[in-house]
């Protein structure tokens, strides 16, 4: 029975309607043979008895109409109606006829046939006497016409009438007979009927048993597997061999169940990590605020001292300037010591240039001197010409002339005073301009002194200006650490969710009893071995952490992590 | 009144006559009679004119008069000197002709007495024309020239052509 | 008598001047044998004005010949008489002219005055009681007896007589003057005596129209008796006082008549207008000398530019003026000639026709004074010598009338005086005869040039001293004249063509002259070149224009080739200009005569007063092709070029 077994449920189910099926079609076969049978005797009846005696019926009917018409014909005087009685007894033979052919058709034997015949033949004999009427009637004939009617006829009609009641009686009995047949058919197939339908239901009810069954034991197993599992208890079996679909799903559940197994396993030891992780995130963001709130102390610490700087380095600029100006002044006063110098210089110059005029003058002095001695001669000549009255003007112009002489050596002796006033004064530019160029290059030194306080002011400037920078640059750092603070102490508590979270996973999982199966999947032996990404963050975390003196913390973590790891892969211990 | 009006007159010309005005040329002391002179002036630029004797040095402008200038120092053939503002021109005039002298330097007008005016020796015949008497002062002794024989030397030339002149 | 009384000189001058217009004018009219009434006129106050200068000069012999003169033509002017001859009135009066000129030759040199005319004074009488129909009257006037102011009355009616009558004389004479010739004329009337060219008709309409008159009776006088004698009864008036009376009259008068005179004509004294002259030539000088002056150069001051010019305007304006001044047209000495060729043909009865050419030029003033007397006497002797007979004259085939051409022209800084005449020209014979005669044969005759042979009658000792008119007393010879020209410093020639005739050339030289000038300069030296002779100048730009004909440098201007001179080199001047593509080349003409003189650079054109070289660089020697010398704006001197000295040298040497 092991490949029953195996069969799909589908298939058994199916097989099992099938006979059902077949059963019922059985029975039903055999059913339908016995209504057809009855059927068939049904219509047999119908057809010969029924309804050859609706035929006769209606040929006696017909016989009615004819006897009627015959009498009516007989009876009227118009020719109008007999011609239309003629018509319609004719026409009620025509029908009788046809009834009887009717009847013939569905003749089940010898006696009937012979019955109609008889019947046939009577008729016949009726008609033709019915004729005969018509025609006495046509005649008006009527009295033979009636006594025909009487005599006749009427033998004809007892003849058809007896043949009527014969072939009534035939098929009567006809009817009877099977009546009867149909009776005893209807119980024998009642009773196979019966048989059928007992060990159909029989059968019926062991297939389905059976089916059911087959179907419902594993069906059953997996229900209570699925049951434990539910119930938290992965430790299940499915003790189903079959290769239907029950068993393939029994299969299907096992698998189903150790891999949840797995999965729970997974999910467990990865709570218990995240969790583990989280914690330290949390405590990691923990020290990273605190870190990040000693930085930002630190930095305060630092602008202050980046402050502290800037006004050293102001007052440095300031001192430069100061001395920058003070070195201006003094460069002001060499240079105005110098103008000085220069002017001194001019005046020497012009008192050079004054004294070459002088000279230039003198030459003048003298030149006029001469030009007046040579009027004085031209007077002379004029006074000699003109004679006696000019010898006074003689005289003028001899004065004159000694005036100019006078004039000539007065402006020679200034001349030579002017050149010794030259030399002297020669000499005096000389020391001048030394003077000059000594205040010269004082002037050269201050101006570098000057020149080199300006640089430095100039730096300091720039310095003020780097450590203004640098001010800025660590309120931003400040700003940052700032952020960064909060956004660790969101990170600390974002990862506390996370933990917490983490924890109640973990206490999910840890509603489900594990299995302590080896099967494909993540389970962490006894080691200390944390996930290695992990660690690595972890690890860099650290040494983040410690550049700002959050070491501590660091250990914290890391020891924690190492704690988690031993605690929580206890938990897991199958 | 016509007699003492020629005395007059005479006396003018014999006032005139004793003085005269005395240059340098080099350290030689030459008198001109003052009756000629007509002004002493300085040195002027003189406009060249060609085609003249090379002691004829040109014409100057002076106050709109046009007047030949001679150098003495070559005319007495001597070694021509530098013009300096020294340099002394004398204009002298003698019929209507005006010439200007250059010497080194006018010294003063002197009267010389007859009585001190010698002939002069024979020696330097080219010199000689121009000398009519060596003059006697305290200081030296002064060559006078004759103003005549300076100035128209040529005329005597030109009076013999008078008659070309006409064609 | 001092030479320099002014009033004596202008007295000279305004009456030679009058003489010579009156003999003009009778010159002109001579033969038109009618005197227009403006000729009549101007010869009455000629002869007017004549009259009462040399009376008041005290020249009476002068005074009452210019007064007949003066009756005779008052009467033609006024009477207007028809056939009056004259020819002879011309004869008259120019005898008339010639006496006062003749007084005031003598005059002029300081003689006396006492030449004796009453011949002449007499002839003119004549000729006016010839022309007149003149009537003598007599009117005594009695005027309203309680009128006053009878001398008054009269005097009105001498006053309306005045100008109709020829002569007028009354008794009593005083009565302007005297209120009691009142009562005389109140007692015996007044007595008018008139010479009138009227008719007694006439006279008593006159005397009608006296005012307050009471009766007046008027006789014609048949003889001049008692007109004598009225006359000589005034004539004290006339004698004695003659300066009152002319005085009176020429108070009168010549506020009338010598109004128009005085009008046009200012005797000025010569000696002023050469001072003047001189002044201007200074001012030219000076003025160049401030326009030019080297302070300016680079200054750009327009107001100074428009003042400048201005003045400059100013300047030439009055420069020309004065030179104008000074300029007398020729005309006036030409004129003169007339009167000589007419006196002269007519005593030597030759026929002469003397044509004047170039009357127009203007001579300096003292050029004329000086041209005059040569001018004549070089007439006198073409006429004398030169023309023949009329006879002769046809026998030789020329015709009968000689022509004397007085020739004048302006010919650059000369002015050319030519007479010349187509006589029979000079004869070598004649002359060299006279001359070895007169002992002034310097050179024998065969060694004598024509030229040198006709210079001979320049030599003094040469005189045709046998005709001595009263025109020319002056001991005129050829050696006179010459001396007057060469004395303004010009030259006489003579040359002639026998039998044909001779032509004697004076060039005078204009002493002062301002020509425009185009001033340049060749190294150091500067000068001037009168515009009148410059056609071009013109820069050289291709050396192709130069080309070499038997070293002599030629320049092709238009297609015409024209020598060089290379006044750096004519001259022997230093200059940095010796290549004729640096220097400026202009191009002169003289006589149609064309060449290109070569200098360094042009400085631009400049009125400039021409001074004569000095006169001790004349007697050392020409300097070749310098006229003269003038000073530019700046004081240099420049020498002035003789175009034609060096266009010449050009042609001999070609």
């Amino acid at each position: 029975m092991k490949w029953i077994g195996n069969l799909k449920i589908g298939v058994k189910i199916l097989t099992g309607f099938v006979i059902m099926a077949i059963i019922s079609a059985c029975i039903g076969v055999f059913g339908i043979y016995s209504i057809n049978k009855i059927n068939g005797l049904s219509t047999e009846l119908y057809e010969n008895i029924a309804n050859p005696l609706a035929q006769l019926v209606v040929a006696t009917q017909d016989y009615g109409t004819i006897r009627a018409r015959i009498r009516d014909m007989v009876l009227t005087h118009n020719p109008n109606d007999v011609n239309s009685y003629i018509e319609q007894m004719n026409s009620a033979s025509d029908d009788f006829d046809k009834q009887l052919n009717e009847i013939t058709k569905t003749l089940l034997n010898d006696q009937g046939r012979e019955a109609i015949s008889n019947l046939k033949q009577n008729k016949e004999k009726y008609m033709e006497v019915a004729n005969k009427i018509v025609e006495l009637s046509k005649e008006n004939r009527n009295a033979e016409a009636i006594n025909l009617i009487n005599n006749d006829l009427k033998t004809a009609q007892n003849n058809l009438e007896a043949t009527f009641n014969q072939f009534i009686n035939l098929k009567t009995n006809k009817a009877k007979s099977f009546s009867v047949t149909t009776d005893s058919t209807y119980k024998s197939s009642e009773l196979a009927t019966l048989i059928v339908l007992i060990i159909g239901i029989v059968a019926a009810i062991l297939l389905g048993l059976f089916v059911s069954k087959s179907i419902s034991n594993p069906i059953k197993k997996i229900m209570q597997g699925a049951e434990k599992i539910a119930d938290g208890d992965l430790d299940v079996y499915f003790d189903i061999s079959t290769n239907d679909e029950v068993g393939i799903l029994a299969k299907a559940f096992e698998k189903m169940s150790n891999n949840l197994n797995e999965v729970m396993t997974n999910i467990n030891d990865a709570s218990s990590q995240v969790a583990t992780g989280s914690k330290q995130i949390a405590d990691s963001s923990n020290a990273l605020s605190q870190g990040a709130t000693e930085q930002a102390s630190t930095v305060e610490e630092l602008t202050a001292s980046v402050e502290e700087i800037s006004a050293q380095i102001r007052l440095n600029a300031n001192n430069g300037s100061k001395a920058n100006e003070l070195s201006a002044k003094v460069k002001e006063n060499a240079e105005t010591g110098n103008e000085h110098m220069i002017e001194m210089l001019r005046s020497m110059e012009e008192i050079n240039a004054s004294s070459n005029n002088i000279s230039k003058i003198i030459k003048v002095i003298d030149d006029i001197a001469f030009q007046t001695n040579i009027l004085a001669l031209n007077a002379a000549v004029e006074a000699a010409r003109a004679g006696q009255h000019g010898k006074g003007f003689a005289v003028v112009a001899a004065e004159v002339r000694n005036l100019a002489a006078k004039s000539s050596g007065a402006a020679k002796e200034t001349t030579d005073m002017i050149e010794s006033s030259i030399k002297k004064v020669e000499y005096g530019r000389k020391i001048a301009d030394e003077t000059a160029s000594a205040l010269n290059s004082i002037v050269t030194g201050v101006t570098d002194v000057a020149s080199l306080i300006d640089q430095i002011a100039v730096a300091s400037n720039e310095q003020a200006v780097g450590i203004e920078q640098i001010n800025q640059g660590i309120i931003q750092v400040s700003q940052v650490v700032q952020d960064n603070s909060a956004t660790s102490e969101e990170g600390a508590a974002a990862s506390q969710e996370l933990s917490s979270q983490a924890e109640l996973m973990h206490q999910e999982a840890a509603k489900f009893k594990l299995k302590k199966v080896t099967s494909n999947g993540g389970f962490y032996g006894n080691n200390e071995n944390i996930n290695p990404e992990v660690l690595k963050m972890l690890e860099q975390m650290n040494k983040k952490n410690k550049s700002k003196k959050i070491d501590n913390s660091f250990e914290k973590i890391s020891s924690n992590t190492i704690k988690l790891s031993d605690d929580e892969f206890g938990k897991y211990e199958i | 009144m016509a007699n003492i009006i020629a005395n007059e007159v005479l006396e003018e010309e014999d006032t005139q006559k004793d003085n005269f005005l005395t240059f340098t040329l080099d350290s030689e002391v030459y008198g001109i009679e003052i009756k000629y002179v007509m002004e002493i002036i300085g040195m002027q630029s003189i406009s060249k004119v060609p085609d003249l004797p090379e002691y004829v040095k040109g014409i100057i402008n002076l106050r709109g008069k046009i007047i030949p200038v001679m150098d003495v120092r070559i005319k007495f053939n001597k070694e021509p000197k530098e013009y300096n503002d020294r340099t002394s021109t004398i204009i002298v005039e003698m019929n209507d002709i005006f010439v200007g002298l250059i010497i080194d330097s006018v010294s003063e007008v002197i009267i010389i007495p007859e009585s001190e005016i010698v002939a002069p020796p024979e020696f330097s015949v080219n010199k000689n024309k121009y000398i009519c008497g060596i003059g006697k002062t305290g200081e030296g002794v002064i060559l006078l020239v004759n103003c005549n024989k300076l100035l128209n030397e040529e005329e005597t030339n030109a009076l013999d052509n008078a008659g070309d002149k006409l064609l | 008598m001092s030479q320099n009384d002014p009033m004596l000189e202008s007295y000279i001058f305004e009456e030679t001047q009058l003489t010579d217009q009156l003999e003009n004018l009778i010159l002109q009219n001579e033969n038109s044998n009618n005197y227009s009434s403006e000729v009549i006129n101007e010869i009455f106050r000629i002869m007017h004005t004549i009259k009462g200068s040399s009376a008041m000069m005290l020249f009476n012999n002068i005074s009452t010949l210019a007064h007949s003169v003066e009756d005779l033509f008052y009467f033609i002017r006024e009477q207007k008489p028809k056939d009056v001859d004259f020819s002879s009135l011309s004869d008259l009066i120019l005898e008339s002219v010639d006496f006062i000129k003749v007084e005031l030759q003598k005059i002029k040199s300081g003689d006396n005055a006492d030449g004796i005319c009453d011949e002449i004074i007499e002839e003119n009488k004549n000729f006016l009681l010839k022309l007149k129909g003149e009537n003598a009257y007599k009117a005594v006037i009695f005027f309203e007896d309680d009128c006053e102011m009878e001398n008054l009355r009269a005097y009105s009616v001498v006053k309306n007589f005045d100008e109709l009558a020829n002569e007028i004389y009354y008794i009593p004479e005083d009565i302007i003057e005297d209120d009691d010739t009142g009562k005389i004329i109140k007692e015996h009337g007044f007595q008018l005596f008139v010479k009138i060219n009227k008719s007694y008709e006439e006279i008593e309409k006159i005397l009608n129209q006296t005012i307050l008159l009471k009766e007046f009776t008027l006789t014609h006088l048949d003889s001049y008796e008692e007109f004598e004698q009225a006359r000589k009864q005034n004539k004290p008036t006339l004698t004695e006082n003659p300066i009152e009376k002319f005085q009176i009259e020429k108070k009168e008068n010549v506020r009338i008549e010598n109004i128009p005179t005085a009008q046009n004509i200012i005797s000025v004294n010569v000696h002023k207008l050469d001072q003047l002259m001189d002044l201007v030539g200074e001012m030219v000088i000076a003025e160049a000398m401030v326009l030019q002056n080297p302070d300016l150069n680079g200054l750009k001051l327009d107001n100074f530019e428009n003042s400048a010019s201005q003045l400059h305007k100013v300047t030439s304006e009055l420069q020309d003026l004065v030179m104008s001044i000074r300029m007398v047209p020729i005309s006036n000495t030409f004129q003169k000639m007339h009167r000589i060729v007419r006196d002269m043909s007519k005593q030597l009865n030759k026929e002469v026709q003397l044509k004047l050419i170039g009357e127009d030029t203007e001579v300096d003033k003292n050029v004329i004074e000086h041209i005059s007397d040569p001018l004549m006497h070089l007439v006198r002797n073409s006429i004398d010598h030169g023309i023949e007979l009329p006879a002769e004259r046809e026998n030789n085939g020329k015709n009968k009338i000689g022509v004397v051409t007085i020739e004048a022209k302006n010919s650059g800084n000369d002015v050319t005086v030519s007479v010349e005449d187509d006589g029979q020209g000079l004869n070598k014979e004649k002359i060299l005869k006279k001359a070895k005669k007169n002992g002034i044969l310097k050179k024998s005759p065969e060694e004598m040039t024509d030229k040198e042979i006709y210079n001979l009658v320049f030599m003094p000792g040469f005189s045709t001293n046998e005709n001595v008119t009263e025109f020319s007393g002056r001991g005129v010879g050829m050696d006179v004249v010459v001396k007057n020209i060469e004395a303004i410093g010009g030259s006489v020639s003579i040359s002639s063509v026998e039998g044909k005739g001779s032509t004697t050339t004076i060039k005078i030289p204009l002493t002062l002259a301002i020509i425009d000038g185009m001033n340049i300069k060749v190294g150091d030296t500067y000068f001037t070149i009168p515009l009148t002779v410059i056609r071009e100048s013109f820069r050289l730009i291709e050396m192709d224009s130069i080309i070499n004909i038997n070293g002599n440098e030629m320049v092709m201007v238009r297609g015409e080739c024209y020598p060089i001179i290379r006044i750096h080199e004519f001259y022997g001047l230093d200059t940095k200009i010796t290549d004729f593509k640096d220097g400026i080349f202009i191009m002169i003409e003289k006589d149609e005569k064309y060449i290109c003189i070569f200098v360094d650079e042009l400085l631009g054109q400049q009125e400039v007063v021409v001074k004569s070289i000095p006169n001790y660089i004349k007697n050392i020697g020409t300097i070749r092709a310098i006229t003269g010398c003038t000073l530019l704006g700046d004081g240099n001197i420049s020498l002035i070029l003789d175009a034609g000295w060096l266009i010449s040298t050009v042609n001999i040497s070609n």
